[in-house]
């Protein structure tokens, strides 16, 4: 097809492109850096319209440090949550449009492998052990100990009663350990019901092997009775009398 | 082995892709090849799970190799298609655009830093948690879709969807994923590579790398490029089922007919919700049928389109039987306030407004407000120059945004609080919020392919290029 195309003497020269053939042609390439220079501006103009939030994540932190530490530091406090508002409410139309892009510019792109680094350096405390699964579901989900634990102290075809869910929804450091569907993931192949639920599930109720008690609730659904001077606040127990002693999770310190 | 999975479905893909047309570009093939290899593969656990038989890679892999075999008896054919493909990219490449350069290494780094943070982390999400990702794992150690949990009601709200979001990470699972989210890295690229070829369809590298860079950016699309959650796989489903067809309506091209309705007939396959948009692009083609009288297409595309959708409603009820109450209540009459809570985030999404706990601006930047003053410019250029020179066929694609957004409305309109254990404001500040994603390509591709846009780039063209 190519030598089909090849051109007599007599032909009329073909018509150059504009663009030069060569990599390197001065025109072409000079009106795209005029263009690119152009993006450029635009898009550092985009970024650094909503620059200030850029203290943000600082600001919160220290916030959070200083409201969790004893001491008067309401003067800071409020420093502190007016600057937090000023950046916060410092919302025109046209900066609002651009505030998402700056964030996942910002702490995202910029921002992804500081934090993926900050995190293994946390995870692994000096060690350089690769991280696993475990390892990172354990840094994300504050319960996971909780759950490791029924794992390891379970049988894989048990059945756990979960606490209810009124008696933690209103504290976030039991977040979902009441929900059956969020706990099954965790701890498949057993399985788990949650307290109040029973009647919508009477084939798993009758199979109760084991209660989670956390914060000291559910003891009253054993069938048996655990002194007062031995209730621990958060442990695994199985709803007949056990022969030995009732297991026990380590896992206040970090959960509590 | 897990490298095998993924190479061993972009082979799939490729292979029913090429089989299609060979005309398709690299960065078509590239998307599609994903979409329709994971998308077969999901129907092939469908199969087996018919068949009763127990997943494992082996069958996958046997299945694999019949199909692509059966699809491959003009291998020499193909391989001589890929060599002048490369042959095009090379000669092409001569040319150096350093605008589309410079636009690509931004892409490219904003990917790359999307694509550690998914990796990284595994899924922490509520919805995959409590549903997509403990069905997939347990659907791979059971080898079948109704896990032991159904028994239970343990399978959470996801149970019932269709399988090809969950059936993915079942997929990379049997192969030996640790973590499943190498999939929504390959949902995110063939997004990305789709949406940029259908702009490059109709304008010139420059304007197609830009708007890809805007698509990309979305805060909040973005966000979900290392989210295990379905929304983001259902937009990269939808972009193409909507755009080839338009595509096909538009230029008559054969091959984005076929191509249509086979991402169409996954979108049904990936998510009950897009039904929305089934119907709104059989609308479409419907409207082009009563014009040109070709029944048999649109019979032909309605069908592909919906086989899925139905097979899986008919799964659901015959195999699953999960007793379930109504999704939706039609009985619902006119609601003032639900109306009026509605309208008010919607207000807020597309107008860059705050509402309550959502702000439309941070979600979706510019992509909206950037759509509405599109059609603002190109209506009063149509006001000068006539409607058929500004808009041509793409009244086409306004009728199918307006079809699909007010039967996306609607179902959120009759949708059962009871049901969802969810507030009409929360539902709209959750489903409806990130049900927006599927809207975002079709409406950044008509604000790239405008008439005013095209004479835009036309120029930056002629002047980047000097001629």
């Amino acid at each position: 097809m190519a030598k089909g195309k090849q051109h007599l003497p007599s032909d009329k020269p073909e018509k150059k492109p504009a663009i030069s053939s060569s990599w390197f042609s001065a025109g072409p390439f000079f009106r795209s850096f005029i263009i690119i220079l152009l993006l450029s501006v635009i898009f550092i103009g985009i970024y650094s319209l909503n620059d200030k939030r850029t203290e943000l994540p600082d600001l919160y932190n220290e916030l959070q440090t200083l409201k969790e530490r004893p001491g008067d530091h309401d003067e800071r406090i409020n420093e502190i949550e007016h600057r937090i508002n000023e950046i916060e409410t410092d919302t025109s139309f046209f900066k609002t449009l651009f505030v998402g892009y700056f964030d996942e510019i910002h702490f995202v792109a910029f921002g992804a492998q500081d934090q993926i680094d900050k995190v293994t350096a946390e995870i692994q405390k000096g060690s350089n052990a690769p991280l696993t699964r475990e390892d990172k579901l354990n840094y994300k989900v504050h319960t996971y100990r909780l759950l490791d634990f029924i794992n390891a102290n379970c049988p894989p075809n048990a059945v756990i009663l979960l606490p209810p869910t009124d008696s933690l929804i209103n504290d976030s450091r039991w977040n979902y350990v009441y929900d059956p569907g969020w706990v099954e993931y965790f701890i498949y192949p057993r399985l788990c019901i949650a307290t109040g639920k029973e009647s919508e599930n009477p084939e798993l109720a009758k199979h109760i092997t084991h209660v989670l008690i956390v914060r000291g609730i559910g003891y009253d659904r054993l069938k048996y009775d655990v002194p007062l001077d031995k209730r621990e606040k958060v442990c695994l127990l199985p709803i007949n009398k056990p022969v030995d002693v009732p297991e026990t999770t380590d896992t206040t310190q970090t959960s509590n | 082995m897990l490298i095998a999975g993924i190479v061993l479905c972009y082979l799939l893909g490729c292979s029913v892709v090429m089989a299609v047309s060979r005309k398709f570009s690299l960065a078509e093939i590239t998307g599609y090849s994903f979409l329709t290899g994971i998308g077969m593969q999901t129907v092939f656990l469908f199969l087996l799970d018919i068949f009763q038989l127990h997943f494992t890679p082996f069958l996958l892999i046997s299945l694999n190799l019949v199909v692509i075999i059966a699809l491959n008896r003009k291998f020499p054919e193909t391989i001589a298609a890929f060599k002048e493909k490369l042959n095009q990219a090379r000669a092409g490449a001569s040319a150096v655009n350093y605008v589309a350069v410079f636009l690509f290494c931004i892409i490219a780094y904003l990917f790359y830093t999307i694509t550690i943070k998914n990796l990284f982390w595994p899924p922490s999400e509520g919805d995959s948690i409590t549903s997509f990702d403990k069905l997939a794992r347990v659907m791979a150690l059971e080898g079948k879709f109704k896990i032991s949990l159904f028994q239970y009601n343990l399978q959470g709200a996801a149970g019932v969807y269709p399988p090809l979001f969950h059936g993915s990470f079942t997929y990379v699972y049997l192969f030996g994923a640790e973590t499943p989210k190498i999939v929504i890295t390959f949902y995110f690229l063939s997004l990305l590579t789709l949406f940029y070829s259908f702009v490059k369809a109709y304008t010139n590298t420059t304007a197609a790398m830009l708007f890809t860079l805007v698509l990309m950016a979305t805060p909040e699309l973005y966000a979900h490029a290392a989210l295990a959650l379905g929304n983001m796989p259902t937009a990269a489903y939808i972009c193409p089922a909507v755009l080839a067809t338009y595509l096909w309506l538009d230029k008559g091209d054969e091959k984005y007919f076929w191509m249509g309705a086979i991402m169409l007939g996954f979108t049904g396959w990936i998510r009950s919700d897009a039904i929305a948009f089934i119907i709104a692009v059989i609308f479409m083609i419907a409207l082009k049928a009563l014009q040109t009288k070709d029944f048999k297409r649109l019979l032909i595309f309605g069908a592909i389109a919906l086989i899925p959708f139905v097979s899986w409603l008919l799964y659901v009820k015959l195999k699953i039987q999960v007793p379930q109450a109504s999704r939706f209540d039609l009985s619902i009459g006119y609601n003032a306030a639900r109306l009026n809570t509605m309208l008010n985030y919607t207000k807020a999404y597309l107008f860059a407004l705050p509402y309550r706990e959502v702000h439309g601006g941070q979600l979706y930047g510019v992509v909206f407000v950037g759509f509405f003053l599109a059609l603002i410019v190109n209506a009063a250029i149509a006001f000068k120059k006539g409607i058929k020179i500004v808009f041509g066929n793409q009244w086409i694609l306004l009728a199918f945004l307006m079809v699909a957004f007010s039967l996306y409305f609607s179902e959120f309109y009759v949708i059962n609080e009871d049901v969802q254990s969810s507030g009409i404001a929360s539902l709209m500040a959750s489903s409806f919020k990130r049900g927006m994603f599927y809207f975002l390509p079709i409406v950044l591709f008509f604000t790239a392919t405008c008439f005013s846009s095209k004479i835009f780039f036309d120029k930056l063209e002629k002047f980047r290029t000097g001629s």
